[in-house]
């Protein structure tokens, strides 16, 4: 009887935090992709799944239409940077409101977006997914959405005291945030 | 500029999934201690930290005076072992009202606890936590509750759609699963 088959190790220990001495200021000027940074640390962005795909597109499309019909502002793709206090994070979606797109738009955006959303991956850490949450409301963004696909919920957080969870009976709303947008939980889901 | 410093891998690895040829029978009966067993995996235990133990403790000594003082049933600490279909899983703290105790208590309990309580690890990966909290409610599960340090939060499934985050400034409740069992969440957490 064998207790160990080979090989599964390899995914985790390259997902493993990556201490490094790069500040923020060299972090944002490095064309290093595949990264978020936090505090000194390089952390691995994991490689998305079908599933995680296709719940992104759906979130980007649904929000992204609506934004641009009734034009709030602008909805960005994943792999775009903020600047969220001491950290470089790249939401898998994000919404930014007309009047705080900044004018210089050759770089990362230097502020958090205004919504932020966030696809849970197979491998992340339940701790890492509340810690950026909660860096996203400390830096001023009014809403972060953590999507969670295999229980099809919803975490949707505006402060630290006031954290909802959603599951497929319930309807999403952008609140104050993404003015009259609105979706079933389940549509992401489907 | 170094990328990267040494050292900060080690942590990760041993805490994925290991794939092993056991069954779950004879998992019951080895002596591999530090392990829950899912479906021919073997899934490593995060090492308990200091505020795990607090959060815990804390927990089990409101729990156990409300249990005792009103004869509800029996509560058990980490490392009880409770078959749930092909798993076999160790909850933080679990509770099995007095109906529903087995009359052979040496051995794993064959038994879904009615209350399992899990406590949020570092290193918990968050898709594993909410498929953990499904598998007790399919087992017949009727309460779990997710304790979630960093955010300071418990999260209560009821079933799959009956998902509620509670948050500091809650009561926690014992519904009709630990009847007139209530505290703040803050208590858990001080």
């Amino acid at each position: 009887m064998n207790i160990a088959k080979e090989g599964h190790e390899q995914a985790i220990i390259s997902l493993a935090p990556i201490e490094t001495d790069m500040t923020l200021q060299d972090f944002l000027e490095s064309n290093m992709k595949g990264y978020e940074y936090v505090k000194g640390e390089l952390i691995p962005m994991p490689a998305a799944s079908v599933e995680h795909g296709i719940i992104s597109a759906r979130v980007f499309l649904s929000v992204g239409l609506y934004v641009r019909e009734n034009q709030l502002g602008e909805v960005v793709a994943p792999d775009t940077g903020f600047q969220v206090g001491e950290r470089v994070l790249k939401p898998d979606i994000a919404f930014i409101s007309s009047t705080r797109v900044p004018d210089d738009r050759s770089k990362a955006f230097p502020v958090p977006p205004d919504l932020a959303v966030e696809v849970v991956s197979p491998s992340d850490a339940f701790r890492r997914v509340v810690e950026k949450a909660f860096a996203y409301l400390e830096a001023g963004t009014q809403m972060v959405w953590v999507i969670e696909p295999g229980s099809k919920t919803v975490t949707v957080y505006r402060s630290e005291t006031d954290i909802k969870l959603l599951t497929i009976n319930d309807t999403l709303s952008g609140a104050d945030v993404v003015e009259g947008f609105s979706c079933q939980v389940a549509q992401l889901f489907e | 500029m170094d990328i990267l410093k040494n050292g900060s891998e080690q942590a990760a690895i041993s805490l994925a999934p290991i794939e092993t040829d056991m069954t779950l029978q004879e998992f019951l009966e080895s002596d591999l201690e530090g392990y829950e067993y899912v479906k021919g995996k073997l899934i490593p235990m995060a090492p308990p930290t200091m505020e795990h133990g607090e959060i815990s403790m804390n927990l089990s000594f409101l729990l156990s005076l409300h249990v005792r003082e009103n004869q509800l049933g029996r509560l058990y600490p980490a490392d009880t072992d409770f078959k749930l279909g092909d798993r076999l899983v160790k909850p933080d703290i679990a509770f099995v009202s007095t109906a529903r105790l087995p009359e052979n208590k040496r051995q794993a309990s064959p038994v879904a606890p009615d209350l399992a309580v899990e406590v949020v690890s570092p290193s918990d990966i968050l898709y594993r936590v909410a498929e953990k909290a499904f598998a007790y409610l399919d087992a017949g599960t009727r309460l779990v509750w997710v304790v979630e340090p960093v955010g300071e939060t418990v999260t209560v499934y009821r079933s799959k759609t009956d998902i509620k985050t509670l948050t500091s400034n809650d009561t926690l409740s014992g519904e009709d699963v630990i009847k007139g069992f209530t505290c703040q969440v803050a208590q858990l957490f001080e």
